[in-house]
């Protein structure tokens, strides 16, 4: 499952985790917005939940709530899901700070040109195996 | 001068004899003669007395306009002290947005031109528009705004100190009193309930925040002989108490205006606080008080659910 408002990378996630056969994309949502709709109405019955969620940190329509915030407050909560940051700023100092709030299953990936498909495959695989052995 | 001292003088003494006159005309007896020293003694008292009365009603006049004029500085300040407000809030509302629009929507359209050119062999254009988008727009984003801050002071923070540098923030800042979700029926809104009330800071005042640890830390690492620095974010009431205190050598005497000083005079100033750089006993310690109304989480939900402020 991933949040992604940007088109362009929204599309080279789809592609990646599609041509993975060790990752099954549930869903993608273009905002948090988006994705809190379909939690409302969808996350009560069963599973909804994917191992990992991978999370724009600049994809709420409303700036004043970031991807990161509330992902971390996801795993507040009490949801075990894995959670990959995507930032176009290098997240590594920020991300120790959710690891301090709720520790395990975290990943960053930065947004550049450069990002290859094996990177988003392993960050995503990373922090499901660590929320898995946590 | 002379003139004048003669004119008023002349003034008086035709004012004083026809009012001399005027008593000797309306006499209640005609018969009865008064005697000159008499109706003078009466003009000058009556005189007197309309000087006087005339005096009093100035002296009420003027001081009434002072007043009114105390009243209106009074409302002017206030005007004054709302527009620097909003100046305040639209400023780091419109570096927030223009730092957004530039490290999301024009780095990702440099991204896909630049995955283009890869895609077309053409490495180097490519490796010059990457050059374009994550150093310069990104630096460009970083002074409007620091995107970490989009996240929370202490994602801004956390990013900003160096490996030196203890950060002690405050509990009611940090992300470990961060909100548990909770979705509406519509899901349109996101909502929370506070764990332990994390307080929300307004844009401007954490960039406020953020600017001048910046300065404070710039400062600090100017001395070659610091090896520690420790930075306090502390919440008292309605103040924000920011400490930046280094262990490098210590002020020899007063010190002079400079760019910092100036920023932290404006920071203070525009947040109604002060500031102040002293001797500690390790080395030196900038101090400064921001003034603000504290707002919870738990608050600004409520204050959206009631439609009391926008969306």
């Amino acid at each position: 499952m991933f949040v992604e408002d940007d088109p362009h990378f929204a599309e080279l996630l789809s592609a990646v985790f599609n041509s993975s056969e060790q990752i099954d994309l549930r869903a993608s949502f273009k905002s948090i917005e988006d994705f809190v709709r379909t939690q409302a109405s969808e996350a009560q019955s069963g599973n909804w939940y994917p191992d990992v969620l991978v999370m724009d940190v600049m994809s709420g329509v409303d700036i004043r709530f970031d991807g990161a915030t509330y992902a971390n407050s996801l795993r507040t909560s009490g949801v075990r899901v894995g959670v990959v940051l995507v930032s176009s700023m290098v997240l590594g100092k920020i991300l120790d700070v959710f690891r301090k709030t709720n520790p395990g299953g975290w990943r960053a990936l930065q947004k550049t040109s450069r990002l290859k498909s094996e990177e988003i495959i392993s960050a995503v695989l990373e922090a499901a195996d660590e929320m898995r052995t946590k | 001068m002379k003139r004048l001292l003669f004119l008023r003088i002349s003034l008086l003494v035709i004012a004083i004899t026809s009012q001399g006159y005027l008593i000797y005309l309306i006499r209640t007896d005609p018969g009865d003669d008064l005697f000159l020293g008499e109706i003078i003694a009466i003009s000058i008292l009556i005189y007197t007395s309309t000087v006087i009365s005339f005096g009093i009603r100035n002296f009420l006049r003027i001081w009434n306009r002072q007043r009114n004029s105390d009243a209106s500085i009074q409302e002017l300040e206030g005007d004054l002290n709302s527009m620097k407000e909003r100046l305040i809030l639209v400023d780091s509302e419109i570096r927030k947005q223009v730092g957004v629009w530039l490290h999301g929507s024009v780095q990702s359209k440099l991204m896909k031109i630049s995955r283009e050119l890869r895609f077309y062999d053409l490495s180097e254009i490519a490796d010059e528009v990457d050059d374009l988008s994550e150093n310069e727009i990104r630096d460009y984003a970083h002074k409007l705004f620091p995107p970490a801050l989009n996240i929370s002071l202490e994602a801004g923070l956390v990013d900003l100190v160096e490996e030196n540098v203890e950060l002690v923030l405050d509990e009611n800042l940090s992300e470990q009193s961060t909100m548990t979700t909770q979705t509406s029926s519509s899901g349109s809104r996101i909502s929370g309930i506070p764990r332990k009330n994390r307080l929300v800071l307004p844009s401007g005042l954490a960039y406020a925040i953020y600017r001048v640890i910046e300065e404070g830390l710039s400062n600090a690492n100017k001395k070659p002989e610091v090896t520690k620095i420790k930075v306090t974010v502390k919440v008292v009431g309605n103040s924000i108490e920011i400490t930046v205190e280094d262990n490098g050598s210590k002020l020899s005497g007063p010190v002079s205006a400079g760019l910092g000083l100036t920023l932290f005079d404006i920071y203070s100033s525009n947040f109604g606080g002060r500031f102040s750089l002293e001797n500690s006993q390790d080395g030196v310690v900038m101090r400064m008080v921001l003034m603000f109304t504290p707002v919870s989480v738990k608050d600004l939900v409520a204050q959206k659910k009631a439609g009391t402020i926008s969306e």
